[in-house]
């Protein structure tokens, strides 16, 4: 095919366009005969709509409970010195993201 | 195999005996089976040698005209045999189409339907040897163009058999290969066509077609319904196809599950986490999580970490849209949450307080952002009560302000 020099290159662009032939999901043929419907009813059992109920006792609901009663009565203001804001990974996050030294993106926002 | 001419002419001349026995009988499963080309125990490797070492194939083939004229067909046939087995699948391609158009040319005039698995094993072979046409002339640089026409000639096989009549019983299958064709393209708006003839057929009752063929139907139009975000008539075919599918083809139930579950998420029904698990889908299993929790955190994560995956399988746009649920389900905590602690105020939610929860999960919001997020709650109904700009409060239907999910159709 390609010679060893141009082998990479024309490598590439042979992927690229193999590439746009692929559907990923394409069903597999069947085989010609029937088969018993009710074999397996597994795929059809395990959905549930009844998930959305009113418990608020695992791991999450109590890190956001925990989360809301901190700095409870200075909610009405920001302060600048509260390096308690949020979590450390939050805090992480923020300085990660150039947003200053921990400081809340929204300290500037309007809060009247 | 070199040696006595005779002999190869006679192994020749029992393949054709094969097909003209066929014939006579009306054994549909023998003269599929000689037909075919890509199968395992096809005659590919025989014909071709045979061609190789035969002085005058043609003479040999046209034995068959006795029983129906199929001389010419076949003759371009084991040519095309012949190139396959030798790896020149372009060349195959040619000579396939070749066949195929002289066998439509007289299928069209038998009335009965014992043919039908012969058409099915051409139709498949224009299909995956087109297929294999396009990589070799892409290996080579040129612009594939043999699995388009292999498109264009199932629609002259689906003209032909898809009208009243009892032949109308195979054209299910040839939309479905069709459909492999035009996915496979990208050019899924040609299936349009295929779906409004089997759609509106009055000669016809869709569960009259084979099972399998019903099956693979549903499930390429779900995944249509899918990319054009009808997500009710979505969970319907696919629902279908699930219900129906050979519990044995593990590989297939997968593939209608991975957009299954998407259109299920946005009706409010959620997959357990073993389903997940043992069909391979653990992409989902965050997502599910984010929305059981009302964690948006995760929910963004999740669609993150698996952004290549859902964008090619056409299924980012329906996750995405879940947000809105997560933060339905986050305010719901936050409700209960006070209600444990003040059940007389908890209806009412001062937005800081939700300010608070989004600024913990990363989502960077500033207050009229937040405000923007109620506002569409309340619009889309996921969520009863209204907000008091000037208070900063979410005020809260005393009554069922969170309304039931499961089911709804996604807004």
């Amino acid at each position: 095919m390609a010679t060893t020099a141009t082998q990479d290159g024309a490598a590439a662009t042979e992927e690229v366009k193999l590439d746009l032939f692929e559907d990923d999901d394409e069903f597999e043929e069947f085989e010609n005969g029937e088969w018993d419907d009710k074999e397996e009813e597994d795929a059809l059992q395990p959905w549930e709509d009844d998930w959305d109920d009113d418990d608020v006792n695992d791991d999450f609901s109590q890190q956001l409970r925990a989360e809301l009663e901190k700095n409870d009565s200075k909610c009405a203001h920001r302060d600048a010195n509260s390096s308690k804001f949020g979590h450390k990974e939050a805090l992480h996050h923020n300085q990660v993201l150039g947003g200053g030294a921990g400081e809340p993106s929204m300290s500037s926002q309007d809060w009247h | 195999m070199e040696g006595s001419g005779g002999f190869v002419d006679r192994r020749l001349a029992d393949y054709v005996s094969l097909i003209t026995d066929s014939l006579a009988s009306q054994d549909g499963s023998a003269f599929a089976a000689a037909l075919a080309i890509n199968a395992t125990n096809s005659y590919a490797e025989t014909v071709s040698s045979c061609l190789d070492h035969t002085k005058d194939p043609a003479r040999i083939l046209k034995q068959v005209d006795k029983h129906a004229p199929l001389g010419e067909m076949l003759l371009h046939h084991t040519r095309a045999m012949q190139c396959y087995h030798q790896n020149r699948y372009v060349d195959a391609y040619n000579s396939l189409e070749k066949s195929a158009n002289a066998f439509l040319q007289e299928y069209r005039n038998w009335e009965s339907t014992w043919a039908m698995e012969a058409l099915h094993v051409i139709v498949y072979a224009l299909r995956t040897v087109g297929e294999m046409a396009d990589r070799e002339m892409a290996m080579n640089g040129k612009a594939p163009d043999k699995l388009k026409g292999a498109g264009s000639f199932l629609m002259k096989v689906f003209g032909a058999i898809q009208g009243k009549g009892p032949k109308r019983v195979g054209a299910l299958y040839v939309t479905c290969q069709l459909f492999k064709i035009y996915f496979k393209l990208g050019t899924v708006h040609m299936c349009r066509s295929v779906i409004r003839s089997i759609d509106t057929s009055r000669f016809f009752d869709f569960e009259d077609f084979p099972a399998k063929d019903r099956v693979t139907y549903m499930y390429y139009t779900g995944r249509l319904e899918v990319f054009n975000d009808n997500v009710s008539a979505a969970d319907r075919k696919l629902t279908y196809a699930l219900e129906r599918c050979d519990p044995f083809k593990k590989a297939n139930i997968r593939m209608i599950l991975k957009y299954l579950v998407p259109v299920r998420l946005a009706l409010g029904v959620l997959p357990k986490e073993s389903l997940l698990t043992k069909y391979n889908l653990s992409e989902y299993i965050d997502v599910v999580r984010a929305l059981k929790r009302g964690d948006v955190r995760l929910l963004r994560r999740a669609l993150k970490a698996n952004e290549n995956n859902f964008f090619r399988s056409g299924v980012y746009l329906v996750l995405e849209k879940l947000e809105s649920h997560v933060y339905r389900r986050l305010l719901r905590k936050i409700y209960n949450i006070q209600k444990q602690r003040d059940p007389g105020r908890a209806h009412q939610v001062r937005m800081e307080v939700i300010l608070k929860a989004m600024k913990w999960l990363e989502v960077d919001m500033d207050m009229d952002e937040v405000e923007c997020s109620m506002a569409i709650l309340i619009h889309k109904a996921l969520m009863k009560g209204y907000f008091s700009h000037k208070s900063r409060v979410v005020v809260l239907s005393k009554q069922d302000p969170f309304p039931k999910l499961a089911g709804r159709q996604q807004q």
